[in-house]
């Protein structure tokens, strides 16, 4: 029924997080794992980091921050994703994380929560388990 | 809400103008999904006349992607909407791609009335122009007043997407040393609009000289346009929206005979694509038996086509 | 989290994984004196405190005084971080970082909504003179030494006003002043694309700061390119100490043309990386001294011995930090505070243990003072000046590296410049295929990270590990930013307009007619001008958008100002 097309991600950085690095590595990573990549780059506002996901039909939003506002960041772009009336798009965060922004992130339903250094392969493998 | 595949939903969807809609109708027609040829169909019927549809061409890192971003600015001051089409090169190696041309079009992230859709080549599904023909069907149906396409201007696909629009601007940029290569690959023929970028740049002037030249054998009333920019200044914009002007307007002269052409093209395309996918059903088994000496290449071509009309 | 690729080293009888140094730099297994042959001592290396300095500023070096112990202090607001400033200088801090929220070091003030996300974040929301006042409170400001780490070139330009302002407010000359700014225009678009200015105004505001500075706060260092930055990024030790010295190159010259000579500008300073690998950075430092002295007298002519001196500040690699194991954190740090001292640095800020997991607590950071202080007066290591001086290896990898460099530099001058590099997408391009260079070696297992791609924990985590998770700092809540958007918005309600409105337009007409922004700027924030105004006016004198983010428009009196201008 589904058409077959590559995984589709979003990777956006909310806010003014100056740090890229993690992202951009996640970004080369998912596109030599044969997906589909949109970069957001920094600097971005929720409302737009939603309007990205939905105009792109994207499968994943892949949230990255290394200020510690990752829970933050991600209640108000699902709180976007809702007003465009679209609940299917999975939301991933990694970046700066503690076990309580952790537990919220979960409680929310955004899955991932990856630390620094986590190995790429995990994060591809669990963008490919949600798909 | 999880978001539908529904042909009739999603054709419901564009007619209230809601985004989900197209996101979802380019995915399907992009992938070749179910419902592709019905979404084709009552978009092709549903399409706006009247929209302007234009492409910008040109090497990576011209600065094409800045530019629009200037561009579409100029049409929401004046109150229009607007999609954008975006092309980046897939994978070789993965079939993955990055779609980075939305990062430096930020700004209209947040206005409902401008959409920007980014594609992946993928060879393997009829072609890049194959996807961008089509998207244009759906955009055209969702009834933006400017439709831009980007594409990155290095091969024979991006010459035909140029078939596809009203007016294809080619950006260059002085010092690139890549005039002539352009001029090889036949995209100093299709550019309706010549944009020098990074103007500030040395050499800009000689770049000008090089392209005047090679178009100083067209008439004055068909010669393109060549224009200054300095899109990460916002320089030189103005003088591009003239151009497109002063290009639209030459073409309505011969519009219908140009619009005759680009449907005669857009049925050679889509037919040549859908022969194509067919013949490439055919073609292990006859490079099989042509390595075991059973026929020779000639004969086995003659041999599909036989088997498809029958 | 799911399955964890691990690396299989054999744990006993392992062998190293490669035969090159974290920058890909080929090492045999020994070294011995033909590798060194072509080395001269009084042309290579001289003395501690003779030309080139290869082997420190300074004859007595550590004995005469030691690194400058510093900090980024980055916590949520004035008062905590006043409070901080306070702890710390009491344990052996000498050097205050003074950095901000990220929204406030993008050039935007809190109560824009773009701030929201990242308000308080990486420090405090300094957005007026109120702020620093406020931060600054009892704490020595004629005899402190400061420094400025932020991401976007306004910030250097604001902040160092607000810093003068302060002092001339309470009467402090401000010649006493000391300290330095990055102002690095290069790593500001390069690594972090500040979206405050475009490159060329970037350009002209770090040479008004860099000119103003040279004329009134002598002790002030108004520039020290960084490679701390674009090598967390992804560049490797040669194009970190080559980017560093091309900007200053470039910086030097420009100033020419503003009739300032390298002996009126005085010493050079560099923020350098202390990564990983131990002799690698150790050589690293000892060549930037020498590189630059060798630049300051061949090429600006420099006669005075002060303006061929180049001081390394050290940020320590936060990227090395894992967030797996935290504890072995203590180690990686430890040795790269090591490779510090026995470089000879001048001033030192160590990322903390618990870096990889959140905002570093207070406890981490005095471990990291206490950590110095071990090095120093129980190892006894800044005894003696480079006391690695004459290693068969270091001296080998010290001129190794010297012609990587010089490769490196040479390539960018024919490229035009490092403007132009940057510019043209060039560096980015470096900077990418170093990057993508260094990932790949992690895949494939060249290059071990314990604890994340080799030597894995199995089962459950140790108490030690866990409770440095537990006292990381926490950010501040959705209730503290919504206080904090109230204060800006009444403190922007509460400011005398009539005093304001022209200094304000001071600045707005300097930057169109050319003149130096650093005095107006000053000027400007003493009446209460905040970052997010000084970015967009200036921004609007250049007729760009007044917001960097383009959802904002200017405030009347800044329309105001543009009418009757």
């Amino acid at each position: 029924m589904e058409e077959k097309r590559p995984i589709r991600v979003l990777i956006a950085k909310v806010g003014c997080d100056i740090h890229e690095r993690g992202a951009l590595t996640l970004m080369t990573t998912l596109r030599d794992n044969g997906m589909e990549v949109i970069y957001t780059g920094r600097y971005q506002t929720p409302k737009g980091v939603a309007n990205a996901a939905v105009s792109e039909d994207v499968d994943v939003v892949a949230l990255s921050d290394h200020t510690g506002s990752l829970p933050i960041i991600a209640e108000s772009v699902l709180s976007e994703l809702e007003k465009f009336g679209v609940s299917d798009i999975k939301v991933v965060a990694g970046g700066l994380l503690t076990p309580a922004d952790v537990k919220s992130l979960e409680d929310m339903g955004v899955t991932g929560n990856y630390g620094p250094g986590t190995p790429m392969e995990v994060i591809v493998e669990h963008i490919r388990g949600l798909v | 809400m999880a978001r539908t595949t529904n042909v009739d939903e999603l054709i419901d969807l564009m007619k209230n103008r809601d985004i989900k809609g197209l996101a979802r109708a380019i995915s399907i027609v992009e992938n070749d999904g179910e419902g592709k040829v019905r979404l084709l169909n009552e978009a092709f019927k549903e399409a706006s006349g009247t929209c302007l549809t234009l492409g910008f061409t040109g090497a990576p890192g011209v600065g094409k992607s800045t530019l629009i971003n200037s561009v579409i600015k100029q049409y929401r001051q004046a109150g229009k909407t607007v999609g954008v089409i975006t092309v980046d090169p897939t994978s070789p190696f993965s079939g993955g791609a990055v779609l980075g041309d939305r990062l430096r079009m930020k700004e209209h992230n947040t206005d409902s009335d401008v959409y920007i859709r980014s594609l992946a080549s993928r060879k393997a599904l009829g072609g890049l122009s194959e996807a961008t023909k089509y998207a244009l069907y759906l955009f055209k149906a969702f009834g933006f007043d400017v439709i831009i396409v980007e594409t990155l201007g290095v091969g024979q696909d991006e010459i035909d997407v140029a078939k596809f629009v009203d007016v294809t601007a080619l950006l260059l940029v002085p010092g690139y040393g890549d005039t002539i290569q352009m001029a090889k690959a036949g995209i100093m023929e299709i550019a309706d609009i010549f944009i020098i970028n990074k103007s500030d740049r040395p050499g800009a002037e000689l770049l000008k000289k090089q392209i005047l030249n090679i178009l100083y054998m067209k008439p004055e009333g068909e010669r393109p346009p060549v224009v200054n920019t300095s899109a990460d200044r916002d320089e030189g914009v103005e003088a591009v929206m003239e151009a497109i002007e002063l290009v639209r307007s030459r073409s309505t002269i011969d519009g219908t005979e140009r619009y005759r052409r680009r449907i005669a093209e857009e049925i050679r395309s889509s037919a040549l694509s859908l022969l194509k996918n067919k013949v490439d059903q055919h073609l292990e088994q006859m490079v099989d038996r042509v390595l075991t000496c059973a026929t020779t290449p000639i004969e086995a071509a003659e041999d599909i086509l036989r088997h498809l009309r029958g | 989290m799911g399955e964890q690729v691990e690396v299989k080293v054999d744990r006993k009888a392992g062998h190293m994984v490669r035969t090159s140094t974290q920058s890909g730099i080929e090492v045999k297994p020994f070294y011995n004196d033909k590798d060194v042959q072509h080395i001269s001592y009084a042309e290579d290396l001289g003395d501690p405190g003779s030309y080139p300095f290869t082997r420190g500023l300074y004859p007595e070096m550590y004995r005469d005084r030691l690194w400058l112990k510093s900090f980024i202090v980055s916590y949520a607001t004035a008062e905590e971080t006043n409070k901080a400033f306070r702890q710390y200088i009491a344990n052996g801090l000498t050097d205050l970082r003074l950095l901000c929220d990220l929204p406030t070091q993008s050039g935007i003030d809190p109560d824009h909504p773009s701030a929201w996300n990242s308000m308080m974040c990486g420090g405090v929301a300094t957005y007026a003179i109120n702020v620093y006042e406020e931060m600054l409170e009892g704490l020595p400001l004629g005899e402190a030494v400061f420094e400025f780490a932020h991401a976007g070139m306004s910030s250097f330009l604001y902040f160092y006003g607000l810093l003068v302002a302060v002092m001339e407010n309470k009467g402090i000359d401000i010649k006493k002043l000391r300290g330095n700014s990055i102002n690095d225009p290069i790593r500001s678009k390069l690594v972090y694309g500040c979206p405050d200015f475009p490159t060329f105004v970037d350009r002209r505001i770090c040479l008004d700061h860099i000119e103003y500075s040279v004329r009134n706060t002598p002790n002030w260092r108004p520039i020290a390119p960084n490679g701390v930055d674009p090598c967390q990024a992804g560049m490797d030790a040669v194009k970190e100490l080559g980017g560093c010295l091309a900007v200053a190159t470039q910086v030097m010259t420009d100033l020419a043309e503003r009739g300032i000579t390298i002996d009126e500008f005085g010493p050079m300073v560099f923020a350098l990386d202390a990564e990983s690998d131990f002799f690698e950075t150790i050589a690293k430092f000892r060549l930037a001294r020498k590189m630059w002295a060798k630049i300051a007298k061949e090429k600006f002519n420099a006669k005075t011995k002060r303006a061929m001196q180049l001081k390394i500040g050290i940020r320590t690699s936060g990227l090395s930090l894992t967030h797996q194991k935290p504890l072995n954190n203590a180690a990686r740090v430890t040795l790269q505070i090591l490779s510090c001292v026995l470089g000879g640095v001048n001033s030192l800020d160590a990322s903390s243990i618990d870096e990889a997991v959140g905002l570093p607590s207070i406890e981490a950071r005095l471990f990291n003072l206490d950590t110095q202080h071990i090095i120093t007066h129980e190892a006894n290591v800044p005894l003696v000046a480079d006391p690695l001086g004459g290693s068969y290896y270091l001296e080998w990898l010290t001129s190794h590296m010297e012609t990587e460099v010089n490769k490196y530099l040479q390539e960018i001058e024919e490229r035009g410049g490092v403007f132009a590099c940057l510019e043209s997408g060039w560096l980015n391009e470096v900077l990418e295929a170093s990057r993508l260079k260094v990932q790949r070696e992690k895949a494939e297992g060249k290059r071990l990270i314990v604890g994340v791609n080799a030597f894995r924990q199995e089962g459950e985590e140790g108490p030690v590990n866990k409770a440095i998770r537990d006292v990381a700092y926490k950010p501040p809540t959705v209730a503290a930013r919504e206080e904090k958007v109230a204060e800006v918005k009444r403190y922007k309600a509460g400011r005398d307009m009539k005093r304001l409105k022209p200094l304000v337009k001071g600045l707005y007409r300097a930057t169109k007619e050319g003149r130096n922004t650093q005095r107006p700027v000053i000027d400007a924030a003493k009446a209460g001008m905040t970052v997010g105004e000084c970015v967009g006016v200036i921004r609007t004198a250049y007729g760009i958008h007044y917001d960097p983010f383009k959802e904002i428009e200017m405030p009347d009196f800044v329309r105001e100002i543009v009418k009757e201008t």
